[in-house]
């Protein structure tokens, strides 16, 4: 034999000595590793953690659990059964039944999975008698949400079952969980789920549980989620949700104090308890089906309008900042103003009078503010240099970007800036009066009654915001801290008192006057904005979106109201008596207007949305 | 050669015929447990009717050969090698990608796999290289000769890319050592292996460093003792020097610039560099559970918690071992490996034996071929090497390999029962 085929040979054993060696470090000497092999032999099984109750502001109960039983199969122990007498005991069809015993094959043959829905235990006794009779099967209790109110839908949000994609991507999920998916249950899911609980069992050869796992020692109980109290006022939002039947449109109310929203109404709504009903699938494809009231829509954090007149306040505080208004400022109003050869119709009704900022904030005067907003443009000789001066103090209010509200969707509107028009029109190829209608809350500007809330807050605060926000306090836990981080706008504090003047002599003098409430100080600012649509390939002009926003008392206040109603006419028809009587509500505890308030409630505009949706039709004349 | 004997079965040598029968079985059996447990999981896989399918047309290859005139083959040689590199060129055109790799062929439910031939292809390539008359591995051209036929399918095969197969062409180096390449020739190459792993390990620089106070060291000392030709020493000690740290340089080089993250976070992790549960290293710890919990006894056929928790990705090819360890422990698998080494050795022994250069240096490459086999997946299983996609050879699933390997096997048993007539 040669030489080199002794050393390979050698080498040959050399190798095979090292492997010995390892071999036996593995096998046979106790390591982490064979622990682990003991893990993974035993049976892992959660023990589902109770959900966090909801409350409102009061403590009233809002969302709270409720048990219910669902069948579950473990595929691998599957053996002839009677379907027919199952899906008779489960009241489901076979089809539905069949899809999800093959969806949970091929999730997992040794892991549980749902194939029923769930039922109260009365629904369940009957099987629950003779589940032995179907091996494979088996009955599993879990909690579902209940709901205490039919209000704030929108808020609360639901739960789903969770998604194949989120089960491979959190650990946490397993199938049959349910997780948040909309409103607080979705931002608040990781505080409301809490920590479940493990349960180990030993295996045998065929995979079932056997005992438990050294006597429990090393099982963890499960960790209740964390209860949440909201800031809504659940009875002002029921009263809210009164007042808006038959209307669209959105109310929202905060505490201008510290951003607490009293009350999110996003008109028409559902109840929340819709998510939970047994034939829920049917009740939700009817309302996403809904394309002329869509009350899935949450219009409150979602829809974006045109803000009209109460935006004239941002303009006269950015005014007032820059020094192009003042307390001599006076600009004659004749039924408009004429810029090139177009015209603009003021309806403040100065008739040729000089008209400065004590008027034309209660009068809504449009020649006041499109003159003092073509000055402010033109400053400096440069409106893209005035636009950009303009739009940053416009979103120092929250305007044009994300509240950042503890929900989680939202809208981010719009306020353009000088870039915003140089795409639009071409680069520095607009001036002042392109843009003339953002002087009066038109044009491209546009935000949500969320966030037209929270402008006004900033005003009545006199020149700061806190985030609004949804939760009050989390058990054990504070909420998040950028809810009591003061926002501050661009504007000095002095320049405020001026236009608050201007919103309470709205009230006294100006377009709400018919709505003052005895003892209470309101300050206000109506608001019209005109809308189109097109029915069978003509523009028709709609009946006007009626705005209000308000807050109150004058001095410290306590409440802000910001009232859209879709089509709802001028500001003080609909929009402005909504604000005064959620005030009254709220400062008084209840209503002395009975008449306005039947008046409100009767207020049925529905046959509007259907023409705008359907065209003219015999029912539905405007 | 033509008052040829005629050679029948009892002219093979048994010992290889039973010890191969051994590890072909336990690798059907092993199979078996598989696709028994996968039953559980309603997976349905049919590894052992695919591999027994494999392993019949290797008996049909081996009833071919042994009615043939095998002594054609040396002269086909060159042909195979030829179609070998051909059908390796094809891959970059009408392979089928799998897992990020082209290096199939697929027709209808059967794939083929090239670089299995290549195999075969190379080892009988050099054979017939070697054994040509006036070939001479101390000659410089002779060697770039041989290295060239082994480096082409090497790069074909690196380019698809599968970098475990290309390791395995290493194993050629020990038939040219056999063939009298000086080892002059192969200590610069352990050298370089070594230097790749410091390098990666501690990185190009602390290398280095070491390098030149080890070169400085050892220049002092040569300067001192040295009687004679003291700066020849020292100039040959400088141009090693060079030639070590322009390695190190280079590696570095490749490690950063040319290897994929995937492979250089294996290297890095059976390194200690990372650690990492979740991505390459799951494989590696769920592979360390499994041969653990084997314990003496192993836990019986078709049992043991990874197994049945279908913990090991790949286990039916490189992982196998795993199963092999957790179902029969570690009795059953010092068995195993003492029937393959043994199997290793008979090879050699056979090849030894040889009167022909030809069939030598089949029987020495297919012993070579198995043993880098076996110990690069057993080492890299167990942690001690990388993980790269390495299978057993004869027991790990896989049709190509299965096959090319058994004829290899079966020529050389064929030559070895011819000998009798050779003078």
């Amino acid at each position: 034999m040669a030489k080199q085929t002794k050393i390979f040979i050698v080498l040959l054993f050399l190798l095979f000595l090292t492997v010995s060696i390892r071999l036996g470090l593995l096998q046979l000497r106790d390591n982490p590793y064979k622990e682990l092999a003991r893990v993974n032999s035993l049976i892992k099984e959660y023990v589902p953690a109770p959900r966090g109750k909801i409350y409102d502001r009061n403590g009233k109960l809002l969302v709270s659990n409720q048990p219910v039983y669902s069948v579950y199969v473990i595929p691998s122990r599957l053996e002839a059964f009677d379907t027919l007498k199952l899906i008779r005991l489960l009241d489901m069809d076979k089809k539905t039944f069949i899809k999800r015993l093959h969806r949970a094959k091929r999730y997992s043959m040794f892991k549980a999975s749902p194939v029923s829905e769930e039922y109260l235990m009365p629904e369940i006794a009957p099987l629950r008698e003779i589940i032995y009779e179907f091996p494979g099967f088996f009955i599993k209790k879990s909690h579902i949400r209940k709901y205490h109110t039919r209000h704030a839908a929108n808020v609360l949000g639901y739960l789903q079952e969770v998604h194949p994609e989120l089960l491979k991507k959190d650990p946490f999920y397993e199938p049959g969980d349910r997780v948040g998916v909309a409103g607080i249950e979705k931002y608040y899911e990781k505080k409301l789920r809490g920590v479940k609980g493990v349960k180990y069992y030993n295996r045998d050869k065929l995979n079932r549980k056997t005992s438990s796992y050294l006597d429990g020692q090393r099982d963890k109980a499960p960790v209740p989620g964390k209860d949440i109290t909201l800031s809504i006022d659940i009875e002002l939002q029921a009263f809210i949700d009164t007042l808006m039947q038959n209307k669209h449109g959105a109310v929202v109310v905060l505490d201008p104090d510290n951003g607490e929203v009293l009350a999110l109404v996003s008109a028409p709504s559902y109840a929340p308890d819709i998510f939970i009903q047994r034939n829920r699938n049917i009740i939700i494809q009817s309302l996403l089906r809904d394309k002329l009231h869509k009350p899935l829509y949450d219009r409150s954090i979602l829809g974006t309008y045109p803000p009209g007149s109460p935006f004239k306040l941002i303009n006269a505080l950015v005014g007032l900042q820059e020094g192009v208004i003042t307390s001599g400022t006076y600009y004659i109003c004749n039924h408009g103003f004429s810029y090139g050869n177009r015209f603009m119709k003021c309806h403040c009704g100065a008739n040729g009078r000089p008209v400065g900022l004590g008027y034309a904030v209660p009068f809504s005067c449009n020649t006041f503010f499109s003159k003092s907003y073509l000055k402010m443009l033109d400053y400096n000789g440069n409106p893209r240099e005035g636009i950009q001066r303009w739009s940053n103090y416009v979103k120092s209010f929250g305007l044009g970007d994300y509240l950042g509200i503890d929900l989680p969707t939202g809208r981010k509107g719009n306020v353009p800036d000088s870039a915003y028009y140089n795409r639009f029109f071409g680069h520095n190829k607009w001036r002042g009066t392109y843009v003339i209608s953002n002087a009066i809350g038109q044009g491209q500007i546009l935000v949500t009654p969320l966030q037209m809330a929270n402008m006004t807050a900033a005003i009545a605060n006199r020149g700061f915001f806190f985030t609004p926000h949804l939760a009050v306090s989390i058990e054990n836990d504070s909420i998040p801290s950028q809810f009591k981080i003061k926002r501050k706008t661009l504007i000095d504090k002095r320049h405020f008192e001026p236009v608050i003047e201007g919103m309470h002599r709205v009230y006294t003098v100006g377009t709400a006057q018919s709505l003052r409430i005895p003892d209470i100080d309101i300050c206000g600012k109506t608001g019209t904005a005109e809308n189109f649509t097109r029915i069978n390939g003509k523009k028709v002009q709609l009946p006007d979106h009626s705005i209000f926003v308000a807050f109150a008392p004058k001095e410290r206040p306590e409440i802000v109201v910001s009232v859209f109603i879709e089509n709802g006419g001028y500001g003080s028809r609909l929009a402005g008596p909504i604000a005064s009587l959620i005030i009254e509500k709220y400062l008084k505890g209840k209503i002395s207007r009975t008449d306005l308030y039947d008046k409100v409630v009767t207020t049925d505009l529905y046959h509007i949305y259907e023409y705008k949706t359907h065209g003219n039709t015999k029912e539905n004349k405007p | 050669m033509e008052t040829r004997r005629k050679i029948s079965l009892k002219h093979y040598d048994p010992w290889s015929m039973l010890l191969y029968l051994i590890i072909v079985v336990s690798g059907l059996i092993l199979l078996y447990g598989l696709d028994t447990v996968h039953t559980e999981w309603h997976k349905s896989t049919s590894y052992l009717s695919k591999q027994l399918t494999w392993f019949g047309l290797s008996v049909v290859g081996f009833a071919l050969i042994y009615f043939s005139n095998v002594n054609k083959v040396k002269e086909w040689s060159s042909l195979i090698y030829l179609a070998g590199i051909l059908l390796l060129a094809g891959l970059f055109v009408f392979g089928k990608e799998v897992s990020g790799a082209k290096a199939w062929y697929r027709i209808g439910s059967i794939g083929f796999q090239p670089a299995e031939f290549m195999k075969l292809a190379v080892t009988l390539g050099l054979a017939k290289l070697i054994s040509e008359r006036g070939f001479d591995l101390n000659k410089k051209r002779d060697i770039f000769k041989a290295l060239l036929l082994i480096g082409v399918p090497a790069l074909l095969i690196l380019l698809q890319p599968d970098l475990g197969t290309v390791l395995v062409f290493s194993a050629f180096i020990f038939v040219l050592y056999r063939e009298g390449l000086s080892g002059f020739y192969i200590f610069p190459f352990v050298w370089l292996v070594l230097l790749f792993f410091f390098t990666v390990k501690f990185g190009a620089s602390p290398v280095v460093r070491t390098l030149v106070v080890v070169f400085l060291a050892g220049a002092l000392l040569i300067y001192r003792s040295a009687k004679k030709h003291k700066w020849n020493y020292i100039g040959l000690l400088f141009l090693f020097l060079s030639f070590s740290v322009g390695a190190v340089l280079f590696t570095s080089y490749i490690y950063n610039g040319v290897l994929r993250p995937h492979q250089q976070k294996r290297i890095a992790l059976l390194l200690g560099k990372i650690s990492d549960d979740q991505g390459v290293g799951y494989h590696l710890k769920q592979s360390l559970i499994a041969i653990s919990n084997g314990n003496w006894q192993g836990q019986g056929f078709t049992q043991g918690a990874q197994l049945r928790g279908n913990y090991i990705p790949e286990q039916h090819t490189d992982y196998i071992f795993t199963a092999l360890a957790e179902q029969f422990g570690f009795t059953g698998s010092m068995i195993f490996l003492s029937v393959y080494l043994l199997f290793i050795i008979r090879l050699l022994v056979l090849a030894e034996r040889q009167k022909q250069a030809f069939s030598r240096i089949t029987g020495y490459g297919l012993a070579a071929l198995l043993s880098v086999h076996l110990f690069i997946n057993v080492l890299m299983v167990m942690g001690l090497f990388p993980v790269v996609g390495i299978p057993i050879v004869f027991v790990s699933y896989g049709g190509s390999s299965l096959f090319f390997f058994s004829l290899l096997l079966f020529l050389f048993l064929k030559f070895d029962a011819n000998r009798i007539d050779e003078f």
